[in-house]
Formats: structure tokens, sequence, C-alpha cells
């Protein structure tokens, strides 16, 4: 989290962090940011809640949503994207910079945000 | 008997004899009263008798009793008289006599042999009247004896008619009811024998054939428990359907998995009551029913119970032939709730277990990219350098936990295989650009020579066909020497699709090749020119290829290069359609 966020600093863009997924949920109805980068395994509500929370709230659904999480099993990665994650990555296996890239892409709105679940 | 018909007949024979001697007298009378009424008409010597008859009649009769024999010669006597007087008559007197005197003579003669013959023609007569009394009374005898004879007949028939019956009626009765008992199951009833005749002899063969029989079928209903035991013994159900889709058997652990006993359902269509649902919770159809056809299920089905509780089972069918025509299918069939249960658990310690490996290993890594990215600050080139050796070294674990938790993944046999439709040359695209970065800094281009060509396309798992491949190229590229090609190229078979990427690189030593598919086994060269390879990369694609159905093959040379190539199965699938 400390690496994400240095690097999304230096591109320039604000990051606030949550410890877990209840308090997610409070700094996403703050702040109501541009992205969100999940995590799925967390104490008390986990990434799925939030996930949930997220796509079915109309003001937020809108919103894209990454998954980052070393949980690399087809049946997490199916679900997350089923249950509307715009992009899953397995942390250990991709770069800081490829993750970076993709989060500007869609900052820059250049990937789209799709509602329907899709991607494989 | 004899006696009395040869007295009857004796009787007769002098009846008839009397009657001659009768008609004798009788005729000697009319012969007499002619000859005083007409004798002076005729020449004397025309009633000159020679009538011997009489007197032969008489000496052939022969009398039985005194009264009879004393009449004979009475009549004897007199017939001798009669025709001594009358021969005296005829010779001394004229026809035609003149004298008084001696017409009075001749009628007195005459007289006399009137009364004379009279008395004859009476004691004949007489005799005649012995003699049919007699005949009477020969009768009589012959008739009481007949009436006797007949009446012994019958008592002897009736007699007989019982003796029969007991002996030859009774016995068939005994017989055939012992039949019928032995008939009717019980076999160790024992027909009783008694005496030493035929029937004895039959129903002492009959007990020894009831004997036989009744052991024959004591071991053949042993037999039969036997197998019913040991089918009851097997620890998983047993369900077998005829060729008409009806249950013939099902086993006690069978009952107990369907909540059914087998002789409620037997001869049941089994769809009715065998009722298995896919993993999704859908209906299994019955041409997809895996009763109905031999093999060995690689999916797990759930059998809705009678009480409707569903548990998960495994199945395999076999075909029991009996005869040509008729054949059933066997299916056991067990209860995979505890695997199910442990697979569960050997999922969630997996990702779990791959979750904890990997969290510190990705902080690392990204922590140590963004250090080399100078975002926090600036590097020294001998911290550059360390950090570049600090990163290799995470790469490392990082693949070598991946490649395990691979393993350990194929190996459970948890994985399951999907199959889509794969466009090989886009897939081959995918992959030529992932690795290109590895093989740019070796120098090495990878040639998809498949890009201009045709479409080729092939169902499969379409992960695990990229994982294998992965593992080719990946492999090609870190034994080449730098600069050199590394194609990647496919063909079209009739039943299969070969995908085959081929280097210039280091070979495999031609004793090492055997092993090259164990686990953790690395080749001498291989070993030199990358040595903090896992030797898991070959392993995990043969498992892989082993799940998809295909198989791996290799040419190779050292020194020279290898060629690996992956046969992959056609199936039957929509070709139209294309991966996403």
């Amino acid at each position: 989290m400390l690496a994400l966020k240095d690097n999304l600093e230096a591109e320039g863009c604000t990051v606030d962090t949550a410890m877990n997924g209840e308090e997610a949920m409070g700094r996403i109805k703050k702040e109501r940011p541009n992205l969100i980068l999940l995590d799925l395994l967390m104490p008390k509500r986990d990434g799925f809640y939030v996930l949930e929370e997220v796509k079915k709230n109309p003001e937020w659904k809108l919103i894209p949503v990454i998954v980052l999480s070393n949980l690399g099993g087809d049946v997490e990665i199916k679900r997350a994207l089923e249950m509307g994650a715009n992009d899953y990555f397995v942390k250990s296996q991709h770069p800081i910079e490829e993750v970076i890239a993709k989060i500007k892409e869609y900052l820059e709105g250049k990937s789209a945000v799709k509602t329907s679940p899709a991607k494989g | 008997m004899f006696g009395a018909v040869i007295r009857s007949r004796k009787a007769s024979e002098k009846a008839a004899i009397v009657s001659s001697i009768v008609k004798g007298f009788t005729e000697k009378r009319f012969f007499l009263f002619e000859y005083l009424a007409f004798h002076e008409e005729r020449p004397k010597l025309q009633w000159q008798s020679r009538d011997r008859s009489i007197t032969d009649f008489l000496d052939s009769f022969r009398g039985s009793g005194e009264e009879e024999n004393r009449l004979v010669d009475f009549v004897k006597d007199g017939h001798k008289k009669a025709d001594a007087l009358f021969s005296e008559i005829v010779i001394n007197y004229e026809t035609k006599p003149d004298s008084r005197l001696l017409k009075e003579t001749e009628q007195l003669l005459s007289q006399r042999l009137l009364e004379i013959t009279q008395v004859n023609f009476d004691s004949a007569l007489a005799l005649a009247d012995l003699s049919y009394e007699e005949i009477k009374r020969d009768q009589k005898e012959t008739l009481n004896f007949l009436i006797i004879f007949l009446a012994s007949v019958f008592v002897f028939v009736v007699w007989m008619a019982v003796l029969i019956h007991r002996v030859v009626f009774i016995k068939i009765l005994k017989l055939h009811n012992g039949i019928e008992i032995i008939a009717g199951g019980n076999l160790d009833y024992v027909l009783p024998v008694a005496g030493r005749d035929e029937f004895s002899e039959l129903g002492v063969a009959f007990n020894k054939m009831t004997d036989q029989l009744s052991r024959s079928y004591k071991s053949v209903q042993e037999e039969r428990e036997k197998y019913w035991a040991l089918l009851a013994s097997i620890p998983d159900g047993v369900i077998a359907v005829d060729h008409e889709n009806r249950i013939l058997m099902l086993n006690q652990k069978g009952e107990e998995l369907l909540g059914w006993k087998g002789s409620e359902i037997r001869g049941e269509y089994f769809t009715d009551y065998f009722k298995l649902f896919d993993e999704g919770g859908k209906p299994v159809p019955f041409e997809h029913h895996p009763c109905v056809k031999a093999h060995t299920t690689m999916t797990a089905f759930y059998l809705k119970r009678k009480d409707g509780r569903k548990v998960p089972i495994a199945i395999a069918t076999s075909v029991a032939a009996a005869g040509e025509t008729v054949h059933w299918m066997v299916s056991t069939f067990r209860d995979i709730s505890q695997e199910k249960e442990l697979e569960k658990l050997r999922m969630d310690f997996l990702s779990l277990a791959s979750h904890q490996l990997r969290t510190p290993l990705s902080g690392t890594k990204w922590l140590i990219e963004t250090m080399q990215r100078k975002i926090i600050g600036p590097i020294t080139e001998k911290q550059k350098e360390y950090l570049n050796e600090i990163y290799q070294i995470n790469e490392r674990m990082i693949k070598l936990v991946f490649d395990m938790l691979n393993t350990l993944r194929l190996e459970s046999g948890i994985t399951t295989v999907k199959e889509e439709v794969v466009s090989i040359s886009r897939l081959y695209d995918e992959l030529s650009l992932m690795m290109a970065s590895a093989a740019g800094t070796k120098g090495i281009i990878l040639r998809n020579i498949l890009k201009n060509h045709k479409e080729v396309k092939v169902m499969t798992d379409v992960q695990m066909l990229r994982s294998i491949l992965e593992s080719f190229v990946s492999n090609a590229i870190n034994y080449s020497n730098p600069g050199r090609d590394v194609i990647l190229d496919a063909k079209e078979e009739t039943t299969a699709v070969v995908f085959f990427v081929k280097d210039s690189g280091i070979g495999i030593p031609q004793e090492e090749q055997k092993r090259i598919f164990e686990r953790f086994y690395r080749a001498s060269n291989a070993k030199i020119v990358k040595p903090e390879g896992t030797g898991l990369g070959l392993y995990i694609a043969s498992m892989l290829a082993e799940k998809i159905g295909a198989e791996i093959l290799f040419d190779s040379e050292e020194g020279k290069g290898s060629t690996f190539y992956l046969r992959v199965p056609k199936k039957v699938g929509n070709n139209n359609a294309s991966h996403t």
C-alpha cells in the first residue's frame, strides 16, 4: 500500500487509504473517489462486501474498481469480475508500473468503466 | 367240469341211440301194421325183414344205471322174440292162408307179436325217458358247474383287481404324491420305499435324484447367498439396470445411499429413483446419465435421495453381458461428501497459503520497484545493483511459490477443465507479447509463423493450454543463446492440432531426456545456464497436458536445440465461437 501510495502521489494523484472494508465504505461516502483500488482480504468487512456496496449504488457504480489482491484462484477472480470489478491484478504477478499504467488509463478515461461483468 | 361235459356228451350219444331205438320200434310197428293189413296182397318175400338196426343200436347202447341195463336187456330179449315170431309168421304162414285154423293161429300170433312190440316200444320209451332224465341231470350239473365256474372267475377277477390296485395303483399314487411334494419345493422329502419291486426301484432312483437335486440346489443357494453377502458387503452402492432401463438389483449400501429398498424399486425405471443433478443443481438428462454408458465419471453428481436430500456421489458404470443380446449396466456409486469436504478444505488451504505466501513477496516486489523508480529519492549505482539482486531473488521466490501452488493444485485434482474454442494465432500473439521483454533482454526474436496463415482453432481449456505453451516458450528463451530465433508454429491434423515451439538452444543431453518431466528435475546443462530454475515447469506442463487430454513430445539434440510439441486432440464442438 505504501509503495502504491508513493507511486500514485508521484503521478499527481490524491490517495486516501483505509485499513478495512468498513473504513473504506466511510471514505467512499465522504470522498467519492475517481477510482477505487481494492484488496479482497481485509479485517471486518472484506473487499467483496465493498465491491457489492459500490456496484449496487447508482451513485457509485460508475467508479472504476481495480482489485489488487494476493488471492490468485480462479474462483476469486471470477467472482470479483462477476460482481463488477473492472480489473483484477494478482499482485505478485504484475510489476507496479503495469498497475500504475492501468490506473492512469482509467483516470484518463482511456478504459471505459463497464457496468456489466466482463473481461476475462 | 370236463367230466360233466364228457358225461353230458355221452348222455346225448345215448339219447341219440335210444332215439334211434325208439324210431326203429316205431317203424317196426308200422311195418307190422302194414303187414297185417296188406300181407295178403303182396308177395311173401317182400315182408322178410332184414332189419338189424335195432339190434345194432341195442348192442352199441351202454347203460350206466341198473334200471337202464335191465330195460335194454329186456328190450333186446323182446326184440329177439318179436323178430323170431315175425319170421315164424312170415315163413310159416302163407300170405294168403285159406284155412281158418291157420288164420286163427296167425291172428293169435300176430296179436302176440303186437303185444310184444307194444311192450318193446313201451320199454324203449321207458329207456328214452331214462336217458332224457340222465341228460337233464347232466345238464343241470353242467349248469351248476358253469355257475360255480363263472362265480369263481368273477371272484378271481375282483381279487386280482384289488391286488393290482393295492400293488400298482397305490404305489403309483404314492409316487405321484411324492413327486408333487418335491415339485412343490420340498426337496428334503423322501419317497417311502417298501418291498423290492420295480416301483421300489423307481422310488429309490427317484430319491437318489432328489437327493442330488437337493444338494445341487443347496449349493446353488449357498453360492447365491455368498454372492449376495459379497454384494452387500461392497462398501459402495451397486445398482444393476437391464436393457429396458429397469432396476434389477440394488445392494445394501445402495439402499442406504438411495433411501429406497431394493425390493421397493426392483423392476421400476431407474431414472425415477436414481435422480441425478449436476454441480449447478440442474437435473442430469437421461442421455447423459452416468448409468446408461460404461465409463467412470470425472465429475461429481448429486444424488437426490428418497428423503429429498442431495448427496454428492462418484459413479462408475460397466456393461455386464448376459448372452449375446441382453446386457445389464452395473454402476457402483459412493458418497463423496467427505471428499467434497476435504476438497473444500484443501481449496481453502491452498487459497490461504498462496495468499499468505504471496503477500510479503508482492509487497517486497512493489517496494523494490518503487525504489528503483526513484520515486522516494535518488539511489546510488551500488544501491541500484543491490536492489536489482534483491529483486531477482524475490522474483525467483514468487515463481517458486507460483509453481509449487500450481503443482499442489494440479496434484490434488481439484482443478476443473473448462472447454472453449481457442484461436491459435491469437494465443501465440498474446504469448509473444507477454514474453517479448524476456526475449528482448536476450536479443531473441519470437517468430509467430502462424500469424499470416489461415485461422486454426481448437477446443480446450485456454488457461491450461496457455500455461503449457508459456512454459515451452519460456524454456526456449531461457536456454537459447542470445540472438537466436524461437519459432512458434502449429499444424492441423485430422484428429488433433499440434503446437510446436522450436529453439536453437543448448538442447537436452540424450541420456537425460527421459527424466525432464520429473518433478524438480533439471538437465545438467540447464543448471549451468540458469541456476535459479525451479525444475517444475515441464512437470506442471505435463500434468496440465494430461488434464486437457493432450500429449507432449519433443526432439532435442544437445548443443543444437529442442523442439517441443503439444498434441491437442480435436473435440466435437462449436467451431464458430471464439474465445474472449
